[in-house]
């Protein structure tokens, strides 16, 4: 018989526990009751499998038994059954660590530059119906909150169309006294009475409206939706095992990073309001002013230019074009309709 | 550990004996021997193929860091096993995934012929989504406890999860009508749900925590953690971590943990600073850090008669957990 070494089995029928001796005969592990000459397993080489539970202590099963296990930390058994013990990873901890840690890094990169291509891709192929549901959804979750007379939709409404946008395009003015416009999917664009209340000049309106109408052509919020969801869907699956214990909910932060994209998004809806105004015959001094007039007036950044950062670039390529500008201009809206509209938002509280 | 409870001999106090001394009894105790570094390791390596195989890489990455967490606990100086596979939460995934489009995509695909229809099947997955809660609970904890191996037996949840889901929902119901009073209640109910029907091999848990025991620690733990701004909040849990330990039993070994407020506090701010100050990316130190405190701290003190324990089926599906999973509800373990 040859050298026995000591082991800890379990036979996987009960939760007893026995100390046994363990021998390597012809490759198979054999198992006895210790001090006693009684055979508790016979496991064939092939059957076994091998895992280090820690260093220095092996669990070895048999695949014939898989709840059965004995666990050792001779090293003459680790020596005798040599070649089937797993070997110990050739990287040390510090190595593995730098690969995986630059490769998930440099993907994460990759994904997060490639993102905003795809998203438009994707975006440009959500079925118009589709958007228009979502939108309206959205819109209805905040319908409580529309305040606007219809003679007040209608001149904003007109004010829209000769701006070029669609008849058929839904817009409402919002109880809230903040400066602030924004869209939904599909072409809705909201207002608040606070915009209009404080705007000086229906030409203001029509700038922020042209603005707004650019986001809607194009589908600015719908690649921002799909933008989200697709970093949401990978940073779930990448670390969602773990957002219970991270300090920074992972929406937060991404939508700290979509600013960028959004500033982007900003310059580009800039360019086409200035382009709808001056087809429109307005002039775009309304759009200036208005964002020039607002960070001095409240001391900070209001709502309208928080989600539509105008920096000193924006506002100098607004400057410029208006500079520019040989159109003959109109006012936005005739006196009475700009009354109406002064007037068109019957509170709700 | 002292007493050798795992050789099979059952130790009967015979009448007319002295009752065994509290210090004598046999004890389990429970450690975590997890390497902060190691499980950094397995996030990265977990990170990097999940984003390599744009998401699919997910039950696979999920199962590898069970498998090592529950790798390091340890009890009486035997550790756990984790036997669940990536395989089978793979499959879970795309049972989820069938489930969504009959709750979700069928509502909004019927709207687009009949929008009465379409609605009316709208309202119905919404409900149903709330109602599935528990099951959801449920069975992610009977997927768990079937995976879960130790001295070579598996765990496991028995018993009906319709029974456990009209405890959650009514309690919720009652909680809500009584403005939040009846909390406690049902959380100890729900909880000694759970614990009485944790089965290790063919052995059962059991719980016996009263409901006006756990009421009353509620109330002066809410009380007290009002007067005092909130700090009295981490004496409270702890209590209430005391008291559902002490009131757990398996075979004669009766679970307590030695835990404090002041040690809830101190590992609350550390997993928050920890955590905070580094986006996240020291959560292996924590974790591994918080685990360790809490288990070397859990004690199973009596006799257990491992050799009556034997082998049960394996049970639960792991669509069950990764239904948990999505709907953000998992209990752990």
């Amino acid at each position: 018989m040859s050298d026995s070494w000591r082991g800890r089995y379990v036979d996987g029928r009960t939760a007893a526990v026995r100390d046994v001796a363990l021998t390597a005969k012809d490759g198979a592990l054999l198992g006895r009751v210790l001090d006693a000459n009684v055979e508790l397993f016979h496991w064939p080489r092939a059957a076994l499998t091998f895992e280090i539970v820690e260093p220095g202590v092996v669990a070895i099963r048999s695949r014939d038994s898989p709840d059965a296990s004995v666990t050792t930390v001779s090293s003459e058994a680790l020596r005798q059954l040599r070649g089937a013990v797993p070997a110990a990873p050739r990287v040390g901890r510090r190595g593995r660590a730098l690969m995986f840690g630059v490769g998930a890094v440099a993907l994460a990169g990759t994904f997060y530059a490639s993102l905003p291509p795809i998203a438009r891709a994707v975006a440009n192929h959500v079925p118009p119906a589709i958007e228009a549901d979502l939108g309206q959804g959205l819109s209805a979750l905040l319908a409580t909150q529309y305040c606007e007379t219809k003679a007040a939709r209608t001149a904003l409404l007109h004010l829209a169309v000769r701006l070029g946008a669609s008849p058929q395009m839904e817009l409402h003015i919002l109880d809230s006294d903040a400066d602030n416009a924004f869209t939904f999917p599909g072409g809705v664009v909201i207002v608040t009475r606070g915009l209009i209340d404080h705007a000086h000049g229906p030409d203001e309106v029509a700038g922020v409206l042209a603005h707004e109408l650019e986001h809607v052509r194009l589908r600015h919020v719908t690649i921002r939706f799909v933008r989200g969801s697709l970093m949401t869907v990978l940073w779930q699956a990448s670390v969602g095992d773990y957002t219970g214990m991270l300090a920074i909910d992972p929406k937060t932060a991404f939508d700290l990073a979509n600013l960028r994209f959004s500033r982007d998004d900003e310059r580009a809806a800039d360019q086409g309001a200035l382009e709808r105004l001056a087809a429109a015959h307005v002039s775009s001094k309304g759009l200036q002013d208005f964002l020039e007039r607002l960070p001095a007036k409240t001391g900070a950044a209001p709502a309208w230019l928080s989600s539509h950062p105008a920096s000193a670039e924006r506002l100098g390529h607004i400057r410029r074009a208006g500079a520019g500008a040989t159109n003959p201009v109109q006012a936005a809206l005739s006196a009475a309709d700009w009354d109406v509209l002064k007037r068109g938002c019957v509170r709700t509280k | 550990m002292t007493a050798d409870t795992t050789t099979g001999t059952t130790t009967d106090g015979s009448a007319g004996q002295p009752p065994v001394p509290v210090s004598a009894l046999p004890e389990l105790k429970l450690a975590y021997r997890g390497d902060a570094m190691d499980l950094f390791l397995i996030a990265l390596k977990n990170v990097f193929l999940t984003l390599v195989t744009l998401g699919i890489y997910t039950p696979w990455a999920r199962t590898n860091r069970r498998r090592y967490m529950w790798r390091q606990v340890e009890i009486d100086q035997q550790r756990l096993d984790y036997t669940g596979t990536g395989k089978e939460l793979f499959i879970g995934y795309l049972k989820l995934l069938g489930g969504y489009l009959i709750f979700f995509a069928l509502p909004k695909l019927v709207g687009r012929f009949s929008k009465g229809l379409g609605g009316f099947l709208q309202i119905v997955g919404g409900i149903a989504i709330v109602i599935i809660i528990p099951y959801a609970l449920y069975w992610s904890r009977r997927y768990l406890l079937g995976r879960t191996r130790w001295r070579g037996i598996r765990f496991g949840l028995v018993g009906d999860a319709g029974a456990f889901a009209r405890t959650w929902i009514w309690g919720g119901f009652l909680t809500v009508v009584t403005l939040g009073l009846y909390g406690s209640i049902m959380a100890n109910r729900v909880h000694g749900s759970l614990i009485n029907n944790s089965r290790y091999g063919d052995a059962r848990f059991s719980y016996d925590g009263r409901d006006r025991d756990a009421f009353r620690i509620a109330i002066r733990g809410m009380l007290l953690s009002v007067v005092t701004l909130g700090v009295y909040f981490f004496w409270y849990r702890a209590r209430l971590l005391r008291f559902r330990l002490s009131h757990t039993r398996f075979d004669r070994a009766v679970g307590t943990i030695d835990v404090s407020g002041g040690l809830l506090f101190k590992l609350t701010l550390i997993n928050l600073f920890g955590n905070a100050l580094t986006l996240g990316l020291a959560f292996p130190w924590t974790v591994t850090y918080t685990f360790r405190t809490l288990l070397e701290r859990v004690r199973f003190v009596g006799a257990i008669d491992f050799a009556l324990i034997s082998q049960q089926p394996q049970s639960g599906d792991a669509a069950g957990d990764t239904l948990a999973g999505a709907l953000g509800v998992e209990l752990g373990i």
